[in-house]
């Protein structure tokens, strides 16, 4: 085929072009330690990858989440725990008012005490923490408890009559509540973080006629002491233990939530690392093969260069006399 | 009888040829590097001893040819080669608008290095979350309120881009067209000429580059295809319509309404199949999947622009219906004075930018006041399947990553058909270059060819000389 120099320098300007573009391509890479700076450069692999950032950016909410309830359970545990505290002290006060030595002066000091102690325990469960009534159920605006005629009123309703229903509010932790439309949220999928003030202190009356409610039941105890009437003493105090045991449970099961959130909180940890190393392999290039990949290329290049130094050589014209 | 002188003006013409041929020579080297020039080449032949009748005529005299003729100055080009390049150069192309169109596109909704639709619709997501835990709390709704604007306003964005880009292109082709009415003037006024030339005898090789040049850019705007005739005039056709013929040529224009398409001088319609022209057409008009009748399935902008419109109005339709109360409207996103929801028009409602607990909480009988099943329900709808085009079904999270997708891989693969087309090109055009490019090699051996023939064209001119001197001067000369 005949040559023409057109033709040499061309060819030579292409190949020239094609090294320092991939020249460029991996400085790029090595700058950047991106395997590829646009979609465009490795669809099937940044398609990988949007899935992979966007199952990481779920994982936060997540845990985002798991951190609020975290806050609010430290919360809750705290207050139950003094509701306890008062619980016992009423109880050791009972067990001693329970013995007939006492005269009225000393049943009416303790009926005293325990009317300080029920409003302290009125205090706690009527508690607002971060703008949330923390026992109002879902109801976070309204105070729970009121009382009125010396009654005990859980948002309006009477607790010795009225029915109460369980309360929610459902919180995302990746169980499966919002993965489409229409799952029924329930405790299977969802972190339930409502919490009732009566499931806390009880409701209803029982069949000998008494409260379930600890209030109530202070109530009816502080009249009994103050009038020192101690025919039902005995039954008031056995219920009272009753009581103690049933927030004792209570409390067991705050400790035991707790734990719960701890295990989802360290499995979306799991998880994280997982998608973590899945997007590493998708995005990030590995620095030591995109700097050796780098410096070949540029010797090929000066190689490139050099030579193209003496590719115009010269023609006959050169060597006429 | 020979002529006494016949000598003589066999040896002019000798010398006159090998001027025309350093002449030649130093054409080409001066031209070597020239855009578009074809190198050109003395063509001589030998003339014959032309008797005035052989009937009549001596017998046996021995002739000889009366020197040589230099016929015309012709060009080396191969036609074939010339046709191939054309053909190539459009198909080339077409690649490459089509592929600077989409890298334009690319850049709008690329979500890959820069945040984009995909982070809003997340960030929204998040708000949601926050949101759930406490219900009552109005700074959680003001932020569900503005990740939703941010949304809505994400999505006038990209509108707004496109629509920048579609101003653009038709920029593009407008100038584009206006240079192919240019070159058609220009090629169809070089018909003129050079017929004319050729008609007077002589080969106009500077002009023919010059119009072999126009017809090259005009095969990289459209796809054409050259006729040569005889007299040296060419006709270019497109498709069916010719667009130079002889000395005359047909303007294209921009045809009114849309598809955008174009139009001859009568009037009637022009149509395209490569070329630049082609490919903005291409980038104006492709609707992708929802291209209907003879519209161009091309992933052009109004495809981007039609699955955003669907993105926004089908995002509307699904938080506007999960914030009914009761049946009752209460629009969180809205449209345009009409009440149409597109990409660009659609944003907040009025009502739920003054208020923002706008948003319906709960759908329950009495709720409380922290009751957040209603926002469940957003959040669920967020991550569910929806039909959000008729060719598309799923969240609206996969949708966006989806399209982004589509214009990846579209990039991807002209990158590479492009890349492959260009170096096609370069071989024919190596091969054009090869047969009619100069090579300094060869003109330094014509040029020492012609030189050593000029001597000895001179060297004969005195050998002539000495010879008649001898017959002039000393002839017959007899003891003087």
């Amino acid at each position: 085929m005949r040559l023409t120099n057109n033709m040499i320098m061309k060819r030579y300007l292409r190949n020239l072009n094609t090294s320092y573009k991939t020249l460029a391509k991996l400085s790029d890479i090595s700058s950047s330690q991106k395997l590829y700076s646009r979609a465009s450069e490795n669809p099937a692999a940044a398609m990988k990858a949007f899935n992979v950032r966007n199952d990481l950016a779920r994982i936060e909410f997540f845990k985002n989440n798991i951190v609020d309830v975290k806050n609010i359970y430290t919360d809750y545990e705290a207050s139950i725990s003094t509701v306890n505290d008062i619980v016992k002290e009423i109880n050791s006060m009972l067990e001693q008012a329970k013995n007939v030595t006492y005269t009225d002066t000393e049943r009416a000091a303790i009926a005293t005490v325990l009317e300080n102690l029920q409003t302290q325990l009125l205090d706690v469960v009527n508690r607002k923490s971060a703008d949330r009534f923390l026992f109002g159920g879902a109801n976070l605006t309204e105070l729970p408890f009121e009382v009125k005629d010396g009654k005990l009123y859980y948002h309006g309703v009477d607790v010795d009559t009225g029915t109460f229903e369980k309360e929610s509010i459902y919180i995302d932790f990746g169980m499966g509540m919002s993965s489409r439309s229409g799952v029924p949220v329930s405790d299977n999928t969802a972190f339930n973080i409502a919490y009732s003030g009566v499931e806390l202190l009880g409701h209803g009356v029982d069949e000998d006629g008494i409260s379930n409610n600890i209030y109530n039941i202070i109530t009816d105890l502080v009249q009994m002491l103050k009038n020192n009437d101690t025919t039902n003493l005995e039954k008031y105090q056995k219920k009272f233990e009753s009581k103690m045991s049933d927030v004792l449970i209570q409390y067991a099961d705050i400790g035991q939530k707790t734990n719960f959130i701890e295990f989802i909180e360290n499995r979306l940890n799991v998880d994280e690392e997982n998608f973590l190393n899945k997007q590493d392999s998708l995005e990030v290039a590995d620095l030591a093969e995109a700097f050796m990949n780098l410096e070949y290329q540029r010797l090929a290049y000066n190689a490139a260069l050099k030579i193209g130094a003496n590719l115009m050589e010269g023609s006959l014209l050169d060597f006429l006399s | 009888m020979r002529a006494t002188f016949l000598g003589f003006e066999i040896a002019r013409k000798a010398l006159n040829a090998s001027q025309k041929g350093l002449d030649v020579v130093s054409q080409n080297i001066s031209n070597a590097n020239t855009e578009g020039y074809t190198r050109q080449r003395v063509e001589l032949s030998a003339e014959p001893f032309l008797r005035g009748s052989y009937l009549y005529s001596n017998s046996t005299t021995a002739d000889v040819g009366l020197g040589v003729k230099v016929d015309r100055i012709s060009q080396v080009r191969d036609k074939v080669l010339d046709y191939k390049y054309r053909k190539e150069n459009a198909i080339n192309n077409t690649w490459n608008t089509c592929l600077r169109g989409l890298k334009d596109i690319e850049s709008v909704i690329d979500e890959y290095s820069k945040d984009g639709l995909n982070t809003s619709v997340m960030n929204l997501l998040e708000k949601l979350h926050t949101f759930s835990s406490n219900t009552s709390n109005i700074e959680y709704a003001s932020l569900v309120r503005s990740a939703a604007q941010t949304v809505a306003q994400t999505l006038n964005k990209y509108s707004e881009q496109l629509y920048e880009l579609e101003q653009q292109q038709y920029e593009e082709l407008g100038i584009i067209i206006e240079d192919v009415n240019q070159l058609l003037e220009k090629i169809s006024s070089l018909n003129t000429q050079i017929k004319g030339a050729m008609v007077a005898g002589y080969n106009p090789n500077e002009l023919m580059d010059t119009r072999n040049m126009h017809l090259d850019t005009l095969s990289g705007y459209l796809n054409i295809y050259v006729e040569n005739h005889d007299d040296g005039s060419v006709s270019v056709k497109c498709g069916d319509v010719y667009l130079v013929h002889w000395k005359e040529y047909n303007e294209i224009s921009l045809a009114e309404g849309y598809p955008v398409s174009l139009k001859q001088e009568d009037g009637s319609d022009f149509v395209v199949s490569n070329g630049q022209i082609f490919g903005h057409l291409q980038m104006l008009n492709g609707n992708g999947v929802f291209a209907t009748g003879g519209e161009s399935d091309f992933q052009g902008i109004p495809y981007y622009k039609n699955s955003l419109d669907m993105f926004a109005q089908k995002l509307a339709e699904v938080f506007n219906e999960l914030n009914k109360v009761d049946g009752a409207e209460k629009p969180l996103f809205s449209g345009d004075e009409s009440g149409n929801i597109t990409a660009s028009t659609i944003g907040i409602s009025k009502e739920w930018l003054m208020d923002a607990m706008y948003i319906t909480t709960s759908t329950l009988e009495g709720a409380p006041s922290g009751a957040n099943d209603n926002i469940v329900k957003m959040i669920q709808a967020l991550n569910d399947t929806h039909t959000i085009t008729p060719a598309f079904k799923g969240s609206f999270v996969d949708f966006v990553t989806s399209l982004n997708g589509d214009i990846a891989m579209d990039v991807r693969y002209y990158e590479d058909m492009a890349e492959t087309s260009d170096i096609v090109l370069m071989t024919v055009d190596e091969q054009r270059e090869s047969v009619s490019g100069v090579s300094l090699n060869e003109e330094t051996i014509n040029m020492i060819r012609f030189q050593k023939s000029y001597s000895a064209a001179a060297r004969i001119m005195t050998a002539l000389d000495e010879a008649l001197d001898i017959l002039v001067n000393r002839m017959g000369v007899v003891g003087r």
